[in-house]
């Protein structure tokens, strides 16, 4: 009669032999097989009087192994505390039923007798009891994730040593109005002449076409200045760094990894002698393995790495910011003094290389406020959000408690009358609120690390430090304030109320006390505050997904739907000429065309809507620019001929590209709405001609006929 | 902890209804910890419905006071996943008498005055 059953309620059997651990080990050495065989036959008991019962058993034995658990715990605590007293001769304390010791400070012992009561009261109500823990994990759960996002993201310093010396720079233009990356040549003369930092480096993404695997595949990597990892005060897990030999264009060529792609494509081979990779037809070799979870600031991880060349023969060097530069703070150099000195360097090139730099400033920005820059409205609004919502639950579960509370108000009544003081009433329900206050957050833990892994999932792409979200020290820290809080919130309002009853109103009533009027207005004032506090979340909301939606409904000015874009990079070494390139675009637009279902295909330098690759200056026929200064500055991209056609872009005026703008064809041109309106008001824009640099007599004697002239044949929408 | 002397009476008695009981069941034969509780539950007519948590808590502190023990005494062939048997020393026996010493006095009172008959005091 007394074998435990084979398999029926295995989970809950698992579970509480799992939670059997909130006992001491004393304690489960003695009891915990007689506990155990308890359960499962109590379990199966209930499991024969229906599921519910079964349930409902095992929600109260959940909660009963939690809580006296822990308070096994604590008694074992207190019994050595007072036998250590009583040993040093000093005597225990008294402990009076009423549980006030000397000076009516509460003992431990009525500290206890209170959370059991609180205990007995709360399982006697399982349901009552399990929405309120239910309501307050996901309330706390959610609070603490959001929390540990803004704490990861905004406020915790970034993961490197002395990160408040890291500072990224940036050309400035127009006055200091916007600001750019950087060109090569500005890398190097920054990085020469500052003695304000004690190093500067710079980044760039670079594509490689990795091959010589079965299939070639294309890897976005970035280009990295020798001594990065010195800067930033990391070693490599294996080999070393770029060296200065390496950054020239025609220095030896090496490659770094990443340690994910170390451990995944070279097998973790620790002999990097041996290691090469084929990075866009060239052979590389491998020098050195970037330790675990590292990322360069600003930049996710990057599985390939090339020394970044500066090498003034490559025409890229001169005219081609796009570099991401930061450096590190020499000891003792503020972060204005610093500012001063480049921009002091940025005047003097300005003066050097007029052509190049005119205009050109340079400024700095504290690393960390780069990375998170535009992120912390978002988050902290996230944040407010999170608590308005906890606070709705609070609310809600305050009127619940509140019921209780009038509930109970015989038995207080009848303790009180029996001579429990009132302090002692107010205790008790306070230790209910703080235990479901404590056990919703230690749940809400749960809660918590589950959010944490949903917001590694769901979190856009490009949330900075995405990666060191976690549940930390100051998470739980949180957790545990906001759980406290939650349970003082809780038990203030109806632990104040059922204080001031006295005992003989309840008594004389002669049954439920139904809302008085105190009750009423309190439970009446709950719901005009969680009202109000709904209405401004649901508005806020509201506004929210509505911005949304108009973002969504704004015309790009080309069709979306059905329609896929790729990515490919041409290496120098196997397509190194006009020819190669358009051969290669033909047989590419060819195999495309041929696929079934393929109705058009089309290639271009750059997508709509991302930021432009190629930025040039540009003059018209008509209207010359007078000063350097002037020359207006265009985004420019070149396209095959039915690019248009397959985004499905408007021509506005004139005609498109067409197959017979080839190399030997007419040199053409086709602008959009906006530059008509920005350079051609006045006139018609067909039929002008344009072309891509300084007019004539802004430039060097001759250089002038080397630059061809387009004419324009269209207009595209916007 | 000396409960023989006069004094201890006064601090542990009148025992709470739950530990009355297990002592009871105890009294009655050596008993693992399930036994116990089912002991409670029957003589009660579960008007005690005395959980595992909570038995244990309870169970603890008798065998701190040195009511109860654990015995060696188990029948050959029992499973021994029901846990550890249990039975009263001579100590907690001396409690349970006292305890029924009390309320015997009690009942005899209330008998007096008619109470336990439900007529009521004149």
């Amino acid at each position: 009669m007394n074998r435990p059953p084979a398999r029926s309620g295995s989970m809950w059997v698992r579970l509480f032999s799992v939670l059997l651990l909130f006992y001491p080990r004393s304690f489960r050495r003695r009891f915990g097989s007689g506990m155990l065989h308890a359960f499962e036959c109590d379990l199966e008991r209930a499991r024969e009087e229906g599921r519910g019962r079964m349930v409902s058993y095992g929600l109260r034995s959940v909660l009963h192994v939690s809580g006296l658990g822990l308070l096994e715990r604590a008694s074992t605590l207190t019994r050595f505390v007072s036998a250590s007293r009583r040993r040093e001769g000093t005597g225990h304390p008294a402990s009076a039923p009423s549980g006030s010791g000397r000076r009516g400070v509460p003992t431990v012992e009525a500290v206890l007798t209170d959370l059991r009561l609180a205990f007995r009261r709360l399982a006697k109500s399982p349901r009552f009891t399990g929405v309120t823990l239910l309501t307050l994990a996901l309330g706390i759960g959610a609070n603490s994730a959001i929390f540990s996002m803004v704490h990861s993201v905004l406020l915790s310093p970034l993961p490197f040593d002395d990160p408040e010396a890291l500072v990224f720079a940036w050309e400035t233009r127009q006055a200091g109005s916007r600001i750019s990356p950087v060109s090569p040549l500005n890398l190097r003369e920054w990085r020469g002449a500052g003695t304000q930092f004690k190093k500067m480096a710079g980044v760039r993404p670079w594509p490689y076409n990795l091959t010589g695997e079965e299939v070639p595949e294309r890897v976005t990597g970035v280009q990295v200045s020798p001594g990065i990892l010195a800067l930033l005060r990391v070693a490599p897990e294996v080999g070393r760094e770029f060296s200065r030999s390496e950054e020239g264009l025609f220095g030896h060529p090496v490659c770094m990894v990443s340690h994910g792609f170390w451990l995944s494509r070279l097998a973790g081979n620790r002999k990097l002698e041996s290691l090469h990779l084929i990075l866009n037809g060239v052979t590389h070799d491998v020098v050195g393995v970037l330790p675990d979870g590292f990322a360069i600031p600003g930049f996710g991880p990057s599985p390939i790495l090339t020394p970044l060349p500066l090498n003034p023969e490559d025409p890229g060097f001169w005219g081609n910011h796009n570099v991401v530069v930061f450096g590190r703070l020499a000891d003792d150099v503020s972060l204005e003094q610093a500012g001063q000195a480049l921009e002091s360097i940025a005047a003097d090139l300005r003066t050097a290389y007029p052509e190049w730099n005119d205009g050109i400033g340079a400024r700095l920005v504290p690393a960390r406020d780069q990375i998170v820059q535009g992120t912390q409205q978002n988050l902290w609004l996230l944040l407010g959000a999170v608590v308005l919502v906890l606070l709705i639950a609070c609310a809600n579960l305050a009127s619940l408690l509140l019921v209780r509370g009038v509930e109970a108000e015989r038995e207080m009544a009848i303790r009180m009358a029996l001579g429990a003081q009132r302090g002692r009433i107010v205790r008790l329900v306070l230790s209910e609120a703080l235990v479901l206050g404590i056990t919703g957050g230690l749940l809400g833990l749960g809660v918590c690390s589950l959010g944490v892994d949903a917001i590694h999932l769901w979190a856009p792409g490009n949330l900075p430090r995405l990666g060191e979200v976690s549940v930390s020290l100051p998470v739980l820290g949180f957790t545990c304030a906001a759980s406290l809080g939650t349970g003082l919130l809780l038990g203030l309002i109806p632990a104040i109320q059922s204080a001031r009853v006295t005992h003989q109103d309840v008594l004389k009533e002669g049954g439920r006390a139904f809302g008085s009027g105190r009750r009423s207005r309190a439970q009446r004032l709950f719901v005009v505050g969680e009202v109000a506090v709904a209405v401004v979340l649901l508005v806020g909301s509201g506004l929210l997904l509505r911005t949304f939606r108009n973002l969504l409904d704004v015309d790009p000015g080309f069709e979306t739907e059905g329609r896929v874009a790729l990515q490919v990079s041409l290496p120098q070494a196997s397509y190194p000429d006009r020819e190669s390139v358009t051969a290669f675009l033909d047989r590419l637009h060819e195999g495309l065309d041929a696929i079934p279902g393929v109705q058009a295909s089309g290639s271009s330098v750059g997508l709509p809507l991302r930021p432009s690759v190629w930025r040039q200056l540009m003059t018209l026929e008509r209207h010359p620019a007078r000063t350097l200064q002037e020359v207006p500055v265009v985004d420019v991209s070149i396209m095959t001929p039915r690019w248009l056609e397959t985004l499905g872009a408007r021509t506005v005026r004139g005609r498109a590209l067409l197959e017979s703008d080839d190399e030997d064809g007419p040199l053409v041109a086709l602008v959009n709405e906006s530059f008509v309106r920005a350079h051609l008001a006045d006139l018609d824009p067909l039929g002008q001609r344009l072309r891509l640099g300084a007019p004539d007599h802004l430039l060097a004697e001759g250089q002038g006929a080397e630059v061809p002239w387009y004419t324009i044949v269209g207009v595209v929408g916007d | 902890m000396p409960a023989n002397q006069p004094g201890a009476e006064g601090r542990y008695l009148p025992l709470k209804p739950v530990v009355f009981h297990i002592l009871l069941a105890l009294a009655e034969g050596d008993a693992h910890g399930y036994g116990v509780i089912q002991s409670v539950r029957t003589h009660t007519s579960s008007r005690i419905h005395l959980e595992t948590g909570p038995f244990y808590r309870h169970l603890r502190k008798l065998m701190d006071r040195g009511w109860v023990e654990e015995s060696a005494d188990r029948p050959a062939e029992d499973d021994p996943r029901r846990g550890a048997y249990y039975r009263l020393t001579p100590l907690g026996l001396e409690v349970l008498m006292a305890e029924s010493r009390r309320m015997a006095e009690v009942v005899s009172l209330t008998t007096e005055m008619g109470l336990v008959a439900g007529e009521g005091t004149g």
